[in-house]
């Protein structure tokens, strides 16, 4: 095996998992992240030569795999029959995609979700977020200041209620 | 940020991380799955599919799950040779139990279905996907575009021989496709007839959609603008206005 294939080998066993989480956290379906992220890992195999020399490769995959995705959905949204809705639903079951604090996540703007997939999920500092983002680092400190509020704002009201008594 | 604001951050920080380590992932896919992925990937890269075409296939794609094996001999197809000037077309098969496409040397692919295999829609569009064809396969679904978008057989897009006449085959139930919203005519696929698909026709922002009946072992096949279409899993025309 060259060291490449050596390389991409050792990438792929070490981040399929943090990244498929991350890929199922944003699009809410596990069966759909799945294919995702195996098309995401795959083009970054086809491009290990590129992708190995990114500042954050795993970054690099998740957000292919989210790119992969919206194509999808965009597709899926034009058709009117078939049983996509059941198809979504299955995805989730027993998964815990269906948890309060993932539903609230994936209810948040694109830009903050995306933000809380890199900073959070993936630990990547504020720079390195809006290098992958091609957004200033303020705004990467702004949009997870927001997430960060919308989604206090979403969790909170079930344990207020439970202090209130 | 306040000093209890931090604390909550961290705190919400903390359960977004242990929501997601809390997720069921399915197994890891093996190397050799991702790495076959990845070849066909370059394939099309190298035989100049890159742009909106590679995207529409990429989306295409996202539907069709775990086909290893199915496609076997697609993954022994040789890139041929790109030299300089226009990417050359390499001859290559795919071959599965309801359906073998090929790739011809003038650039087009051959499309025939054996008579006793249910077609599997994910891997005809995986293989069509390979063969760098943009197309979406449904079974039991009917797709078009209002409006409609170019008659595939007038462009040269398909040719499927021998025709067979429209209307669709009354015998299994199906009726003609809604009137004014769908093509004149749709091809007709069976497995006596052989189907040559010229991709290179394809006019920009369309794509083939086949629909498959099980039940009558026949593929209908139209174009559709890939930004713009409706599918509906009844072939009944819609009601008078």
């Amino acid at each position: 095996m060259s060291q490449d294939n050596t390389e991409f080998a050792e990438f792929f066993a070490a981040s399929w998992d943090p990244c498929l989480r991350a890929v199922a956290a944003s699009a809410g379906n596990m069966m759909l992240a799945e294919d995702q992220t195996a098309e995401a890992f795959a083009r970054a195999w086809a491009s290990w030569h590129k992708v190995s020399r990114h500042p954050a490769p795993r970054a690099w995959v998740v957000r292919t795999a989210l790119n992969a995705g919206a194509s999808w959905w965009h597709r899926r949204r034009k058709e009117t029959a078939l049983a996509s809705h059941d198809i979504a639903a299955a995805g989730s079951q027993g998964t815990g995609l269906d948890s309060a604090v993932l539903a609230a996540l994936r209810r948040l703007p694109a830009r903050q979700r995306e933000v809380i997939v890199l900073r959070v999920f993936l630990d990547l500092d504020t720079d390195t977020t809006a290098g992958q983002l091609g957004i200033a680092a303020g705004t990467v400190r702004a949009h997870l200041s927001r997430a960060m509020t919308a989604l206090r704002h979403e969790l909170a009201p079930a344990t207020t209620t439970e202090t209130e008594r | 940020m306040s000093h209890n604001e931090q604390l909550d951050d961290s705190t919400l920080t903390q359960e977004l991380r242990d929501s997601l380590s809390e997720l069921a992932t399915p197994e890891r896919p093996s190397l050799a799955e991702i790495t076959g992925r990845g070849r066909a990937h370059r394939r099309r890269r190298l035989a100049g599919l890159a742009g909106s075409g590679v995207a529409g296939v990429a989306a295409g794609t996202a539907l069709a799950l775990g086909l290893t094996g199915v496609l076997g001999t697609a993954t022994a197809r040789s890139t041929g040779t790109t030299g300089a000037g226009a990417a050359a077309r390499s001859t290559g098969t795919i071959r599965t139990a309801a359906f073998t496409l090929t790739s011809n040397a003038n650039g087009t692919d051959t499309l025939t279905l054996t008579t006793s295999q249910v077609l599997d829609p994910a891997a005809l569009q995986q293989a069509l996907t390979q063969h760098g064809i943009r197309a979406l396969v449904k079974t039991g679904t009917y797709c078009w575009s209002s409006p409609a978008a170019p008659d595939p057989a007038s462009i040269g897009v398909l040719s499927v021989r021998p025709s067979i006449s429209w209307p669709p085959i009354k015998a299994h139930g199906l009726v003609p496709a809604p009137a004014g919203s769908a093509p004149g005519k749709l091809e007709q696929i069976v497995a006596r007839t052989v189907t040559v698909i010229n991709a290179a026709a394809m006019p920009s922002g369309t794509e083939l959609f086949f629909g498959y009946s099980s039940s009558a072992r026949v593929l209908f096949a139209n174009l559709i603008y890939t930004s713009s279409y409706t599918c509906s899993n009844s072939y009944s025309p819609p009601p008078t206005r």
